[in-house]
């Protein structure tokens, strides 16, 4: 029974997992750059759905259609802002890792100001479904409806990236940008774009993560990035519908030590990042064919 | 050698326009970093017309097509597009205004063959991209049956088959082509010289950088790159005609493993 639980939990976990990395692997493959900001805006997702819920008065959810337009904003206007400098940059790599870095510090700083040091959490019940039975076992009602939702925002990306042609452009440029120039992309644009897109699942994934994560403080911005860092290493850097399979490898990995070794489990994501590095550097889905 | 049903005898006669050159090449000077690779390049290709740059090893042809494309931001000098100037212009603004490059990797690699044909018509409205996409599909029957591969799993000559399938679904005025015979065996090199003589009739000017005197064949004019300098452009026979040159390129010919 335990073991199905755990892997019943991996799955859910893993499809939240697979949508909380799949905005650093979006931007990862368009701009060929570790958005090391991705966690704060996460954490600033959970702020979001903790508004929300306390002063709004809202189902917590709605923290996601709220957060759509001023995530695309905000994160289309900061990369058209940055991005013509690090196009200019001798070295774009090594400034955006520092601008991204700054900038994740001056989110977490801003937060502190905001919202207090204090960790902050939402109820489950505010989510007003009944919790859920699968084989026997009755998993938290938080668990499926956070499952749910994100792999809803999957689809709808995946949708996005394979039937619009937008989409079409954003997958061209991930597989290369000077032939994208070629053919008549403009690859800034689709470099905005996809940095607002990149944003909004970010702040999406921080509003579930609200749940999932145990609640948000200003300081968590750091973890998740590397959490995040480890989901797309898993499922191969660029490689965005890799991300929901590394997801799950990531989610049933941590579910099942935390079930049968839990005081392990925090070093999950870091030793399943050494092995993928070290083993498949390109991610599981790799394929020798891919690269020749 | 040249096409007689071809419209070349037709280019004697003067066009209506001032300046026939649908593509001008002036005084352009390119850098690799420090490292100065073309100096002062005057080509110019009309209408229609098919020029072939040759040229040895490291001489400037992919470095001039490049930049052509927009690929490198020029020294010094300007790149003329039917009466406009292009050469501050980002490659996608070029591609847009129908000069297309045929890059040496030539395609998307993670991306299918049906959306490398898509986005291969890019610049083109959406029906006028599907009749496009029709008409490659039509003269590169071998990639019909592959549309849902992804062009990183073709053969070479495959790969380059799309990528000279995708560069033609943008319906260039100008195709710019680099090596297209890079890789391939003869008789696929016999193929895409096949191919490109197709184009002619209707076709867009075409712009090839090659080794291959195989496709000396389809050229309306030749220009030899050396150094990085234009040393010659003229007609086939003129070139036939320069012993010196004669003997580089068709020296080689009879060197070359069969
Ligand atoms: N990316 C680069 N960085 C620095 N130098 C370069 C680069 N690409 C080419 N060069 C140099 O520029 C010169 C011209 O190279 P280019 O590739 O244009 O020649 P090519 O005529 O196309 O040769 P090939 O027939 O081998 O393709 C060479 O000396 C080469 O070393
Ligand atoms: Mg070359």
């Amino acid at each position: 029974m335990l073991f199905e639980f755990a892997v019943v939990a991996g799955i859910l976990f893993g499809v939240y997992y697979a949508l909380l990395g799949v905005g650093l692997n979006l931007v990862f493959g368009v701009l060929q750059v570790v958005n090391l900001a991705h966690g704060d805006v996460v954490m600033l997702g959970s702020y979001l759905a903790f508004e929300a819920y306390y002063a709004w008065h809202l189902n917590p959810l709605w923290a996601v259609v709220i957060g759509v337009v001023p995530a695309l904003v905000a994160g289309g206007a900061l990369y058209a802002g940055v991005g013509p400098r690090l196009a200019r940059a001798a070295d774009p790599e090594m400034l955006s890792l520092v601008l991204f870095f700054g900038i994740s510090q001056i989110i977490e700083a801003l937060a502190t100001v905001a919202f207090g040091n204090n960790q902050r959490s939402v109820p489950a019940s505010s989510l007003g479904a009944a919790p859920l039975r699968i084989l026997g076992e009755r998993y938290p009602r938080d668990w499926w409806v956070v499952a749910g939702v994100s792999a809803f925002v999957l689809a709808a990306l995946f949708a996005y990236l394979y039937a619009s042609p937008v989409g079409r452009a954003t997958r061209a440029v991930m597989s290369s940008p000077r032939e994208s120039a070629a053919v008549g992309i403009d690859v800034r644009r689709v470099s905005v774009a996809t940095f607002g897109v990149g944003t909004f699942l970010a702040a999406s994934a921080g509003v579930l993560g609200v749940f999932l994560l145990g609640g948000v403080n200003p300081t968590e911005g750091v973890s998740i990035t590397v959490t995040a860092f480890a989901v797309i290493v898993l499922g191969g850097l660029g490689n965005a519908p890799g991300t929901v399979l590394g997801g799950l490898v990531f989610g049933l990995a941590t579910e099942l030590t935390q079930t049968y070794a839990s005081t392990w489990s925090g070093l999950v994501p870091y030793v399943l990042l050494l092995v993928v590095m070290l083993a498949r550097p390109k991610g599981l889905l790799s394929k020798s064919a891919r690269v020749a | 050698m040249a096409d007689p049903h071809g419209p070349r005898e037709g280019q004697a006669t003067p066009l209506p326009s001032a300046d026939p050159a649908l593509l001008r090449v002036e005084g352009l000077s390119v850098a690799h970093g420090a490292l100065q690779v073309l100096w002062e390049v005057d080509l110019h290709l009309a209408e229609g017309e098919i020029l072939v740059v040759l040229g040895a090893n490291g001489a400037g042809k992919s470095t001039l097509l490049s930049a052509i494309g927009g690929h490198l931001p020029p020294l010094g000098g300007r790149l003329v597009l039917d009466k406009v100037d292009i050469t501050r212009l980002p490659a996608s603004r070029r591609a847009r205004m129908g000069l297309i490059l045929m890059t040496e990797q030539g395609v998307f690699p993670d991306l299918s063959v049906g959306e490398n044909l898509r986005l291969g018509a890019w610049r083109l409205g959406r029906s006028e991209a599907a009749a496009s996409i029709e008409e490659a599909l039509t003269r590169f029957e071998e990639l019909a049956g592959r549309l849902r591969s992804p062009a990183g799993s073709l053969s070479g000559g495959q790969r380059k088959m799309l990528g000279l399938a995708k560069a033609l679904a943008g319906r260039p005025r100008v195709l710019v082509l680099d090596e297209p015979s890079a890789g391939l065996s003869p008789l696929y090199v016999k193929q895409v010289v096949a191919d490109l003589a197709s184009l002619r009739r209707d076709g867009p000017a075409v712009l090839l950088a090659e080794q291959n005197v195989a496709f000396l064949e389809l050229a309306d004019r030749v220009a030899v790159l050396e150094g990085g300098r234009v040393r010659f452009t003229g007609s086939l026979t003129e070139l036939r005609r320069d012993e010196a040159l004669a003997e580089a390129f068709f020296g080689l010919e009879g060197r070359a493993p069969a």
